[in-house]
């Protein structure tokens, strides 16, 4: 500790004129609001800006030239060997040399905040920091001096490093540059990837308006980095200086094999660790965000929140039937109203848009065929860059419409060829929906939901419909439809002829082209949708049981009526065949088991099954978001829409009525 | 003249090391006796400096050891350093502090500091204790590192060629203080040297390094007493020569010249009629005879 | 101050012998006188640039001898009658050197009477306190 002491005195007394040139320098920042160019911010804020920005330069080129200079400079020019003579422990020549570089350059930092300061008061750089992304507000002022000082010290250890490998100038110097070049190259691309998947967003679910305070997931592992760099670098350091004492070439052998004996086994346990955050399982999501069923066929994309990954939102193509499953990234830009993944009609083809590796803000078209066992996702030629609002994927699967960047854009995928793009400005909608309609239309429905439950309830919803016709490039818009009093969902049938218009209290058929109003199927508490085949399943509840009927799409008219009687919930599953239709019900108790039926049109046959291999999982009450996905399949609600699936065990009685 | 302790103050064994390929010091074992005066003579490049590293424990040897004071340098490099005082070839102080100010952060390091011998030292050198290091001239570098080795009050005194560069009167500063440190104190002395005139007048045992290799290792008495140089007036007497084994054979125009490690007159008289003039040599042309050519360094 | 006394580096012999013999000379010339101080190991070894430990071993010898003595806390100093070497010390010592000075008298080629006559001159010149002619001889 004597000889610490001593080292460590030594180096600031010789180098106190730093100290007096940074209180010189520190007079700069007084004269910044008198500058030509400084915006019109209060004069102390200029001041107390500059200061802190000449500060922290300063302080990180002060690191940089005294780490670099104050131990290597000495052991080049064959002075270190006076502390070699002297009864000096090596760790503390180390130590107290660097540890004077690193308290010259912070001392420097603060003296030239001085003049500023004393001028302004003090400045306060977490105000500076708070426009900066989440997780620094946090920090305080401590946390900023602490994360001040260990880049310091990063920069010290670092700048000691290259100091003593420039100077030895040995061909170790090529094993350096390739194990630099390596080491940065596979931090900076794990780093990337995991800012891309979401390791740096906050979980608003976890942490509500508190996240801000927070830090990320890629904070913490940024910190992790730098304090593992620092480790090695001081490490080697201090290695080189006791292994190889006053021979800068030994030393030199001594830091690289230190160095990058922890660096690059580091590197590795990074790349490793991306790997396995970008491989998660079904199993690990914690959360679903949104699920999205495949037309046909038993597919679903889904996406959610998984386990110990931040704000990642790992998506999976899901094959309810067999349990198969294939990860894809459509869920890391994916929001909560609007997902990014589209089915084709037949549900061979589905097709999403991922965040680029290398440039994160485009989104890259990735299709892949479902039909064909064993395909892999194929990336497309179609990139889009910039802000996008609106995303379709025509019936075929072949065709894509994008609203980009106030562009209404068409086109091709297998030949990412451009079929039509006008403008088309849908900043005043809130929710848009793209639908190819036949005969190369393309349509955009928007609606504007109300925010507040009192307005919903007195005022009408704006609806609007527009529609591109590919021949002729020629946009036609239906603006202000007549829509009914309260917030209002629209869904549309797979051919785009016909919708449906659900509010709290009516439920309409509608138009697909003009929006207008063609028939009223029920009153509150009635909830629709399209069977793929493009037939309308009605539900309805009454005192002792369901109502579950089959409509005529053009008209609304009724083909089949089942009453189930006990059943409280019934959801349509999915359409295996022209004939069949199968749904799952439930009692009405909230803990009632669910039940899968097969609903034989024809014949008015309800059969029980096939059971899926799938367990009973608890819902957290009726109209909640999806919940969980187990270990073996999903389990998802949403009865909104009612199109969704999921999962039971139990039979339940099922009372069949076949109308006609 | 203290008693001889059962190990010795500087012991050295098998020390070898290597600069790639290159073999700088060859399995060099040598011991200095308590209060003992070592002089370690070699050309430029023979591996003095590298046995001197090695002496303080600022090299690791490819193998052997060196122990100080009766413990390994390596390891317990800094608390045997207490009680060496170092004199280096190069000067290597900081060259922004003034000798003051190098002695003030040295007398921390030490157990004891002689801080009024430093001062009566730079005196009687003539060397300001105010000026920056660096701006003294090489032989007050050299005095200065003196004066500081000997102010810790050391128990063994290492120096790496301390007169090298120096003229005729700072070398013989430097000898005084080494003489009067000597006869006070009776410090061990380890001195490499190219300054064969001082090192012949103190040393008791010589060392000569050629090519890494220790090729001798002598108490300086017997040293003098079996090395003669012959001087044959004629040239045929190669048979003559041949029997007395030479270390140095060179042809002058009057006839030829030789010097011979192991001088016995009654040998010489036995190998033939021819009476050679019999002549003794100074330690430098000992070192030549060893060493093959003139020094030119250090002068 | 201090008489003269010289080393050579070519000479073969030990410089702590070339010291005894030195002050021997200087007492057996008279030069030092009885009595009078001797150089202390320090100044000497100062003076001569040598190891002091040479000459601490030469003063030994020759105090052991008897030429020498100390008194502690004053210095070293000429014995008041430097008494006569032991017979066969004295013998043995005086047939070395003997040898010595006629081998150097053969190898210089000078003829009996030559190397007798510079003894005598060598012994007549001690006596009468002159070392000149001998100093000029080296």
């Amino acid at each position: 500790m004597r000889g610490f002491l001593a080292v460590f005195e030594r180096e600031i007394v010789e180098r106190w004129l730093l100290l007096v040139a940074a209180l010189a320098l520190g007079i700069v920042p007084l004269a910044a609001p008198l500058l030509p160019g400084m915006p019109a911010a209060p004069p102390s804020v200029a001041r107390s800006g500059a200061a802190l920005g000449l500060a922290l330069i300063a302080s990180l080129l002060l690191a940089l030239l005294l780490g670099g200079s104050v131990i290597a400079r000495d052991l080049a020019e064959g002075r270190l060997s006076f502390y070699f003579a002297r009864p000096l422990p090596a760790a503390a020549i180390w130590a107290g040399k660097l540890a004077a570089a690193t308290v010259l350059a912070a001392a420097a930092g603060l003296l030239v905040l001085l003049p500023a300061s004393l001028f302004g008061g003090i400045p306060d750089p977490s105000g500076y920091w708070g426009s900066m992304p989440s997780g620094g507000a946090a920090l305080g002022m401590p946390g900023l001096t602490a994360l001040w000082l260990t880049a310091l010290l990063l920069v010290v250890t670092a700048a000691h490093a290259g100091g003593v490998i420039l100077r030895s100038w040995s061909s170790w110097l090529l094993l350096d540059l390739a194990a630099v070049s390596v080491t940065v190259a596979v931090a900076w691309t794990c780093l990337r990837n995991l800012g891309r998947d979401g390791a740096g967003v906050l979980q608003w679910e976890r942490y509500g308006p508190s996240a801000s305070l927070r830090f990320t997931l890629l904070q913490y592992v940024e910190v992790a980095v730098a304090l593992v760099a620092l480790l090695a670098l001081a490490a080697a350091g201090a290695a080189q200086v006791s292994r190889g004492r006053t021979d800068l070439r030994r030393g030199h052998r001594v830091l690289a094999l230190v160095l990058w004996g922890t660096l690059l086994p580091a590197a590795l346990a990074l790349a490793g660790y991306t790997r396995w955050f970008e491989s998660p399982l079904p199993a690990d999501l914690v959360s679903l965000h949104r699920v999205v069923p495949s037309p046909a066929g038993a597919w679903l994309a889904l996406y959610g929140q998984a386990a110990h990954r931040g704000g990642y939102r790992p998506g999976f193509l899901l094959d309810i039937g067999t349990g198969r499953f294939i990860r894809a990234d459509f869920g890391l830009r994916s929001s909560m109203r609007s997902s990014l993944v589209r089915f084709s009609a037949d549900g061979r083809h589905v097709v999403w848009l991922e965040p680029d590796r290398s440039n994160p803000a485009d989104l890259n078209l990735v299709t892949l065929d479902l039909g064909r066992r064993g395909a892999r996702p194929r990336p497309t030629q179609i990139s889009l860059k910039g802000s996008l609002s609106s995303f379709g994927l025509s019936p075929d699967g072949r065709d894509v419409a994008v609203v980009l960047n106030e562009r209404l854009t068409v086109m091709e995928i297998p030949s990412g060829r451009l079929l039509a793009s006008v403008p088309f400005l849908s900043a005043f909608h809130v929710e848009e929906t793209l639908a190819f309609a036949g005969s190369g239309r393309v349509r955009l429905y928007g609606l504007d939901p109300f925010w507040s439950p009192q307005v919903a309830r007195s005022h009408r919803m704006s609806f609007s419909v527009s529609e591109l016709d590919l021949a002729t490039g020629k946009l036609t818009s239906a603006q202000r439809i007549e829509t009914v009093k309260g917030n209002v969902s629209w869904t549309l049938s797979p051919s785009a002829e016909r919708g449906l218009l659900h509010s709290q209290s009516v439920l309409e058929l509608r138009d697909g082209a003009t929006g207008a109003p063609i028939a009223s199927l029920g009153g509150e508490g009635a909830r629709g949708s399209f069977l793929p085949d493009g037939r309308i399943a009605l539900l309805g509840r009454d005192g002792e049981g369901s109502d579950f009927r089959i409509l005529d799409a053009r008209d609304g008219a009724e083909q089949h009526r089942f009453h189930l009687s006990g059943v409280h919930t019934v959801l349509v599953a999915d359409q295996p065949g022209p004939d069949e239709v199968r749904v799952v019900t439930r009692g009405p108790a909230g803990t009632s088991p669910w039940q899968l039926w097969t609903l034989r049109l024809s014949t008015g046959e309800a059969l029980p099954g096939p059971h899926l291999a799938l367990s009973t999982l608890p819902f957290e009450g009726a109209g909640a978001w999806p919940k969980r996905l187990g270990r073996d399949g999903v389990v998802w609600f949403d009865p909104w829409s009612a199109r969704e699936v999921v999962v039971l065990s139990a039979a339940v009685p099922i009372r069949q009525d076949v109308v006609k | 003249m203290s008693a001889i302790d059962s190990t010795p103050p500087i012991l050295v064994e098998g020390l070898t090391v290597r600069y790639g390929e290159r073999l700088a010091l060859d399995s060099v074992s040598l011991a200095v006796a308590e209060g003992a005066v070592y002089a370690l003579l070699g050309r430029n490049g023979a591996g003095k400096s590298s046995l001197v590293r090695c002496l303080l424990g600022e090299q690791r040897p490819a193998a052997g050891r060196v122990s100080l004071l009766g413990r390994d340098v390596w390891t317990k490099r800094a608390s045997i350093l207490t009680q060496v005082g170092v004199v280096p070839e190069e000067p290597d102080m900081p060259p922004a502090m003034t000798p003051r100010q190098i002695a003030r952060f040295c007398s921390r390091l030490y157990p004891s500091w002689d801080k009024a011998g430093v001062e009566a030292r730079l005196k009687r050198f003539g060397v300001s204790g105010d000026v920056p290091f660096a701006r003294l001239s090489k032989g007050q570098k050299g005095q200065v590192a003196l004066a500081l080795a000997l102010a810790s009050v050391p128990r063994l005194l290492v120096l790496d060629d301390p007169t090298l560069g120096l003229d005729a009167v700072a070398r013989k500063t430097v000898f005084e203080e080494l003489i009067g440190e000597l006869a006070d104190r009776g410090t061990t002395v380890f001195i490499a040297t190219h300054d064969l005139a001082g090192a012949e007048r103190i040393a008791d045992r010589v060392g000569v390094l050629r090519q890494g290799r220790l090729v001798l290792d002598e108490e300086m008495e017997t040293l003098k007493l079996r090395f003669r140089r012959l001087s044959f007036p004629a040239a045929e007497r190669e048979v003559q020569l041949a029997a007395l084994a030479p270390v140095a054979v060179a042809s002058r125009g009057w006839g030829v010249e030789a010097v011979v490690a192991r001088y016995d007159p009654e040998r010489l008289a036995a190998t033939g009629p021819d009476e050679p003039e019999v002549s003794t040599l100074t330690l430098e042309e000992i070192f030549i005879a060893l060493t093959g050519e003139p020094e030119e360094a250090g002068r | 101050m201090p008489p003269p006394l010289r080393i050579d580096p070519r000479d073969a012999r030990p410089i702590w012998r070339q010291i005894e013999e030195g002050v021997q000379h200087l007492v057996a010339r008279g030069a030092l006188a009885s009595g009078s101080a001797v150089p202390s190991v320090r100044d000497l070894a100062r003076d001569l640039q040598v190891n002091p430990a040479t000459v601490f071993k030469a003063y030994q010898r020759l105090t052991d001898a008897g030429v020498l003595t100390v008194r502690r806390g004053e210095g070293t100093f000429v014995a008041a009658a430097p008494p006569p070497m032991s017979g066969t010390g004295r013998s043995d010592r005086l047939k070395e050197e003997a040898v010595r000075y006629a081998s150097l008298a053969v190898t210089l080629g000078a003829s009996r009477d030559e190397a007798v006559a510079s003894l005598e001159a060598a012994w007549r010149s001690l006596k009468d306190g002159n070392g000149k002619a001998e100093r000029e001889e080296e």
